[in-house]
């Protein structure tokens, strides 16, 4: 991938507090025009890099580069590219939401003669048309979070940073939140911070994986997939009877579990191995209807990695 | 449009759409009418308790004018800590402070911003006491000269205050703290004339004195406005300022 299709790119990230560092030597990138999970258990370091790529904390050392800009020597510009929705969206209660748009457009120099447009677009993108006139206050917690995203989005920036945008939201809201977020990958680069590993499957292209301010992982979920899977796992369609005994004959076999008349097989390998099982089960006389690798799941990797991290620690 | 200006108008707003700002306008009307009201009849009484030769002594605008315009500074010293105290304290709670860090906003336009807000309120919060001159003046008491001198230095003392507010609300999240920080500061201003009495040394006591708002006020009120009071005003709200702004910068420290 080349150097100027990169949206964020972090160079040796490290942050440190008194006493602990928060992020240590942080490389990763993320491809323009694509949804970027981010993922780490609670005190990762998830929030801190948020805040040093949106230009609100400063690194001890490394760089963040939005777009080819550092956020501590051209932080106007980038903050003029960036859109951030903290985890807790900053609204003030006693303006009402078209208020409040307004107010955040024109921080964020949207032109004068542009900003109702700019504000009835977000208002529209984001389904507050119903309460574009009520106060931010008396909302309920999905409203807000909606008006917190259209906040993010009121001056059509090219990167948007999402910190745990459907945090705490109603089942319909979670759906309505995440196709809002699906439609604006188009066009725009989008960095959703998460601990809903489901969430970042349904919705990324790509992930990162921080723990304890350490990356893990990073790169498109299929490539997170493959390269740090240990164990592959194999469904087979079986014609008549197949015992666990024949199974645990091939020495790769980890374990067998039984669903109806399906048979998942878990190995000790990374590789799926379909060649030699279906060679070793048509030689003993079984008939074998179907074949095919099961996916690992995000969150298997996601713990296994964190668990690593951890003993490595 | 500035930031300074939208921060301004947004904080202004804001400001009108709490109780707070109607509950104190209307107890600091109700304070300073009384205050004048008692003035009045004091001096009315302390006049017609003395021969007629000796009334000329008692002069109306030391006895009336000047100590209510010190009365209303006094009274000041319990608005302003309320008012300023969730400047800053309020956004970094609510996180609402996000907003402004995450904009292309820098952190003198939002400290300029709130100050200059707040500022504007405390004008408007003294505006009912420009009853009080009109009084005087068709009294007769018109001597302009002294009255322009008194609101300029509430003026430039709320502008101190206000200043030195914000800086406490910067320092902390809490804004009961903010508050007691605030009224502690403004104190300072005013104790530090007495501190000068009790200083033996003539150089510091000096000093002390001229660091102190009091004396400066003083002048104000007699009509006189001398370039070292300007000096004075301009540093102390400069200097809070500045260092509210440092503070805010402090995030990235």
């Amino acid at each position: 991938m080349s150097q100027e299709s990169w949206a964020i790119k972090t160079e040796k990230l490290t942050r440190d507090y008194p006493g602990v560092t928060a992020v240590k030597e942080l490389d990763f990138s993320v491809p323009s025009g694509v949804i970027h999970g981010f993922l780490g258990p609670n005190g990762a370091g998830k929030s801190t890099t948020i805040k040093m790529l949106c230009g609100l904390l400063r690194p001890t050392s490394g760089r963040v580069l939005i777009e080819g800009f550092d956020p501590v020597t051209d932080p106007l510009k980038v903050k003029r590219m960036i859109g951030y929705l903290p985890e807790n969206p900053p609204l003030y209660k006693e303006m009402t939401v078209s208020e409040y748009l307004r107010f955040a457009a024109q921080l964020h120099d949207v032109e004068k003669s542009n900003l109702d447009a700019a504000v009835k677009k977000a208002i529209e993108l984001t389904n507050l048309n119903a309460v574009a006139k009520r106060l931010v206050g008396n909302l309920s917690k999905g409203f807000k979070q909606r008006v917190g995203i259209a906040q993010a989005i009121i001056h059509d920036p090219q990167v948007i940073v999402l910190d745990e945008p459907t945090s705490g939201l109603d089942p319909e809201s979670v759906v309505e939140i995440r196709q809002l977020i699906k439609n604006l990958k188009d066009k725009k680069t989008v960095l959703l911070s998460s601990h809903l590993l489901h969430e970042v499957e349904e919705i990324c292209d790509t992930v990162s994986i921080i723990h304890s301010g350490v990356l893990l992982a990073n790169g498109s979920l299929q490539n997170v997939r493959e390269r740090y899977r240990k164990h592959s796992q194999v469904e087979l369609e079986i014609k008549g009877d197949c015992p666990d005994s024949l199974l645990l004959e091939m020495d790769f076999v980890q374990s067998i579990v039984r669903e109806e008349k399906k048979i998942i097989l878990q190995l000790k390998t990374k590789d799926e191995k379909r060649d030699a099982i279906v060679k070793h089960l048509v030689g003993a006389g079984v008939g074998v209807l179907g074949i095919s690798r099961i996916e690992s799941e995000l969150e298997d990797i996601f713990l296994e990695l964190v668990k690593a991290g951890d003993k490595h620690e | 449009m500035s930031k300074t200006l939208i921060i301004f108008k947004k904080e202004f707003m804001l400001l009108w759409r709490s109780p707070l700002a109607l509950t104190m306008i209307g107890i600091f009307s109700l304070l300073a009418g009384w205050t004048f009201f008692n003035l009045l009849v004091g001096y009315v009484d302390n006049i017609q308790a003395i021969p007629a030769d000796m009334q000329s002594q008692i002069s109306f605008l030391e006895e009336v004018v000047l100590r209510l315009y010190s009365n209303l500074n006094f009274i000041l010293l319990f608005f302003i800590p309320p008012l300023t105290m969730r400047l800053i304290s309020e956004e970094r709670k609510q996180a609402t402070i996000d907003l402004l860090f995450a904009s292309p906003v820098t952190d003198t336009q939002i400290i300029m911003g709130k100050f200059l807000s707040t500022w504007a309120f405390t004008i408007v919060l003294i505006l009912p006491t420009l009853l009080f001159p009109i009084v005087l003046f068709w009294a007769g008491v018109p001597d302009q000269k002294v009255l322009v001198g008194c609101y300029l230095g509430l003026i430039l003392n709320m502008a101190c205050y206000v200043g030195l507010g914000l800086l406490a609300s910067a320092l902390t999240e809490n804004q009961v703290v903010a508050a007691l920080l605030g009224f502690m500061f403004i104190m300072f201003t005013w104790l530090l004339a007495w501190i000068s009495q009790g200083v033996d040394n003539f150089m510091l006591s000096e000093i002390l004195r001229w660091m102190s708002i009091t004396g400066h006020f003083e002048n104000l009120l007699k009509g006189v406005l001398s370039s070292a009071d300007l000096v004075y005003y301009g540093s102390v709200i400069f200097m809070s300022l500045y260092v509210s702004k440092l503070t805010l910068s402090s995030r990235n420290w």
